[in-house]
């Protein structure tokens, strides 16, 4: 089976830690999934000890036989420098990787994707649904999230899963995308296009992954019926950093 | 095997997210183990997001409740296990700083089952053995027998499982009605106060008294995560020795 290595961003708080370690036991479940690079950093107004970090990496490695590599960045450095910086230093041969969130639980539709080696040779970014579970997350008109699938669908998700069956269509996107969640091709983010955007955008401003479609050169595909569990909530720590701002895309549309 | 008498209890004073999932992803699916959470105070709680995943995803329902806290750990345990139904006869306690990877509940309650078969009413406990992973490291006050290597050795070397003197419950299957019929003796009063541990270390001296066994096996591991340098995972004082030398005293 082929391997797929995971990228996770991940600012060091306490707050955040019980999700890191649900995320990674969750990535378990995935057996393409064995190694794991966490792109770490602290903030300046929330200064915490990176260390705190490695009894995470025995856990995994001791439990569950998960490799699991703690990179550290400059504090205050934003999400898209690590993400820019991770590929185009460490990363020089061409191959997919998984990228998620520190509050992701992967479902077992993504197994189930990941394990089909025959749809990765169809494209080079494959980017994945997320259902929320956590009921103190609010939505807000202008959420990026917004583009997901609604509330109303994700709950069909979860109490009708048992009947539903998946045929993992390929819908090409032709709109905004989050150029995240998903299995992604190291020659995307090492593109000029996908570096230039993460690299400038502004610490504390949302939206760096944000995209239009025909931004990327690479056909991409949108699998709604593939996703993760999202159980975070929106973080004061995290959150009081970002700024609604006119860097904030307009809404989506209802292609999905 | 059948669960129906069969319950995991953690008793729980801290953020318990880590331990039940990792509990989830050591069940195999498809045989759902029931979950039952002690809270000790209202300041920790089991997320509802973590209940509708374990509900829709295990087919586990999670049994939560308060527990009385005023006679510290022993009071926790035992009135835990007053908690649980009465057709719960063999309890696996699982503490709220332990991750259980994996196939280690099918071990324990693999060696478990012919003990049981073999002695039925004198198998008190078997604990599996924990691998202290978060800054704690060996400690000298710590008694734990399955932690000294020299008794793992024998059981590494063909052994199941072998006789100790007390069962440590921060990962040990128990017999709930011989559990509480010896926490009614008078002498765990000398212990029944907040921030104390060292209950099973007590159990396990009158468990030894009245004639009954407890086990340990080297072969179900599990990981403890609490350190004194884990500020999320802040852990009681470790101090099984003081504890054993208040019990002779005590005796």
């Amino acid at each position: 089976m082929r391997q797929i290595d995971v990228v996770i961003p991940y600012v060091v708080t306490p707050e955040r830690e019980t999700y890191l370690i649900t995320t990674l036991m969750g990535l378990t479940t995935v057996p393409a999934f064995k190694r794991v690079y966490i792109l770490a950093n602290t903030l300046s107004n929330q200064p915490r000890k990176i260390e705190s970090l490695f009894w995470t990496k025995c856990v995994m490695d001791k439990c569950y036989g998960m490799e699991v590599e703690i990179i550290q960045y400059p504090t205050d450095s934003s999400i898209g420098y690590k993400k820019a910086t991770f590929f185009r230093d460490r990363i020089t041969d061409d191959r997919f990787f998984f990228c998620t969130d520190d509050d992701c639980i992967p479902d077992s539709s993504i197994k189930d994707f990941v394990g089909n080696e025959s749809y990765l040779k169809k494209g080079f970014a494959f980017l994945f649904n997320w259902v929320d579970i956590n009921s103190s997350r609010g939505y807000k008109d202008y959420d990026l999230e917004k583009h997901q699938l609604t509330q109303d669908n994700n709950r069909w998700l979860l109490y009708e899963r048992k009947n539903y069956s998946f045929s993992f269509q390929l819908p090409l996107v032709n709109s905004d995308i989050i150029l995240w969640h998903g299995l992604i091709h190291s020659k995307i983010f090492n593109s000029d296009e996908v570096q230039n955007q993460f690299m400038n955008y502004p610490l504390g401003k949302r939206g760096h992954d944000v995209f239009r479609y025909n931004q990327i050169p690479y056909p991409l595909f949108h699998l709604p019926q593939v996703y993760s569990w999202h159980t975070g909530v929106k973080e004061p720590h995290i959150n009081s950093i970002w700024k609604e701002d006119p860097f904030m895309p307009p809404l989506i549309g209802e292609q999905l | 095997m059948t669960y129906k008498d069969f319950s995991i209890l953690i008793p729980c004073s801290r953020d318990p997210i880590p331990t039940i999932l990792s509990l989830l992803y050591a069940c195999p699916l498809g045989h759902p183990l029931p979950i039952a959470v002690g809270l000790t105070n209202s300041l920790v709680t089991v997320p509802t997001w973590l209940l509708r995943y374990a509900n829709d995803i295990f087919q586990t329902k999670i049994n939560i409740f308060y527990v009385d806290d005023s006679e510290g750990i022993f009071g926790i345990r035992r009135n835990a296990l007053n908690s649980l139904p009465d057709i719960v006869k063999t309890v696996l306690f699982v503490d709220d700083d332990i991750i259980v990877p994996p196939g280690a509940i099918e071990t324990l309650l693999s060696i478990w089952k012919p003990l049981v078969s073999k002695s039925p009413n004198l198998t008190a406990a078997l604990q599996g053995s924990r691998v202290e992973i978060g800054g704690r490291g060996w400690s000298n006050n710590d008694i734990t027998p399955m932690k000294n290597k020299s008794l793992i050795a024998p059981i590494e070397s063909g052994q199941e499982c072998m006789q100790i003197p007390y069962a440590d419950t921060c990962f040990a299957l128990i017999n709930k009605e011989l559990y509480l019929s010896i926490f009614a003796d008078k002498r765990f009063k000398s212990i029944a106060k907040k921030g104390i541990a060292g209950e099973d270390v007590l159990a396990g001296r009158i468990l030894t008294e009245r004639g009954y066994c407890c086990y340990g096996t080297a072969l179900a591991r599990v990981a403890h995560i609490s350190g004194p340098n884990n500020g999320y995972w802040s852990n009681f004082t470790a101090s099984d020795a003081l504890i054993e030398h208040l019990m002779q005293k005590t005796i």
